[in-house]
């Protein structure tokens, strides 16, 4: 159902973001990523801050499926764990709503490696708008 | 002290257009200007959020090898293997050079406690950055 294209933000690409699925009742969504090589430090996996990157954009798309692609979030805040290195390759994020209200929103992701194993989890605070770029 | 730097380009380093400005010996402080790739733009136009994190991960670790470097002498170099990293976005960050403050805030032998902060030209505070990590020996030093 979700077509790629509404995950077409130059970022976006860059974060190789495909749609899995989201769950309604949960407002969880799961998404695909590839983790460029481009993030890759002298460690051989990716740099610790660029994690956020994909964290923000599991976060951000559970806001936007959980208001009909109506709302996206302005972040006050990010805090991330990071638990194992990520690899360059295939990641998979989850991003749900923890609590949804009127002026604050609350925000939870994880990344897991294809094995299922948890890689990093972040929370954050944001404040919901209106989608910019609205629902093209 | 540049040449700190330049001697360890990794591909994000390299992605995010690191370019150094200076190292405060005596306060621990590294001073570097990032440029955001044309992949970091958000639909806002502006840096997508996490990826902000990038240059505030990028800035603390250099100023962990830089104050490893100053005090105990180049084969004590120490990175930071993050643990974890927490931002707080004051103002978006442009499409355009910010420059990145990265302080060492504790040193201990098991963890090191980092800060960050990025401007934009005008001086204002975009973003503050605190990140806990444990500090390691230079990846593939010995390649």
């Amino acid at each position: 159902m979700a077509d790629n294209a509404i995950l077409g933000a130059p970022h976006a690409k860059l974060l190789g973001v495909k749609f899995d699925h989201f769950d309604k009742d949960r407002e969880e969504i799961t998404l695909r990523f590839h983790a460029p090589d481009s993030f890759i430090t002298p460690r051989g996996s990716v740099q610790g801050g660029l994690v956020a990157g994909f964290l923000d954009e599991v976060m951000g798309w559970a806001h936007v499926w959980a208001t009909d692609h109506e709302e996206a979030p302005l972040n006050l805040d990010i805090s991330m764990s990071l638990l194992k290195p990520v690899m360059a390759g295939p990641v998979i994020g989850k991003g749900r709503v923890i609590r949804r209200g009127r002026k604050v929103i609350f925000l939870e992701g994880e990344l897991f490696d294809e094995a299922g194993k948890l890689l990093a989890r972040a929370t954050s605070t944001a404040i919901p708008t209106p989608r910019p770029g609205g629902a093209a | 002290m540049a040449k700190i730097h330049e001697g360890r380009r990794s591909p994000s380093a390299e992605l995010m257009a690191s370019d150094f400005v200076s190292f405060d010996v005596e306060r621990g402080e590294l001073t570097t200007r990032y440029t955001p790739p044309p992949s970091f733009a958000s639909p806002r136009g502006a840096v997508q959020g996490g990826l902000i994190a990038g240059f505030l991960d990028e800035v603390m670790g250099g100023a962990l090898l830089a104050v490893t470097e100053a005090r105990f002498g180049a084969a004590e170099q120490r990175l930071p293997l993050n643990l974890d990293m927490n931002l707080t976005y004051l103002r978006m960050v442009p499409m355009e050079t910010v420059t990145a403050r990265g302080r060492v805030l504790k040193l201990g032998k098991r963890v090191a406690f980092l800060e960050g902060e990025l401007f934009d030209k005008d001086g204002n505070l975009l973003v503050r950055a605190t990140s806990s990590a444990i500090p390691t020996p230079l990846p593939g030093k010995d390649d």
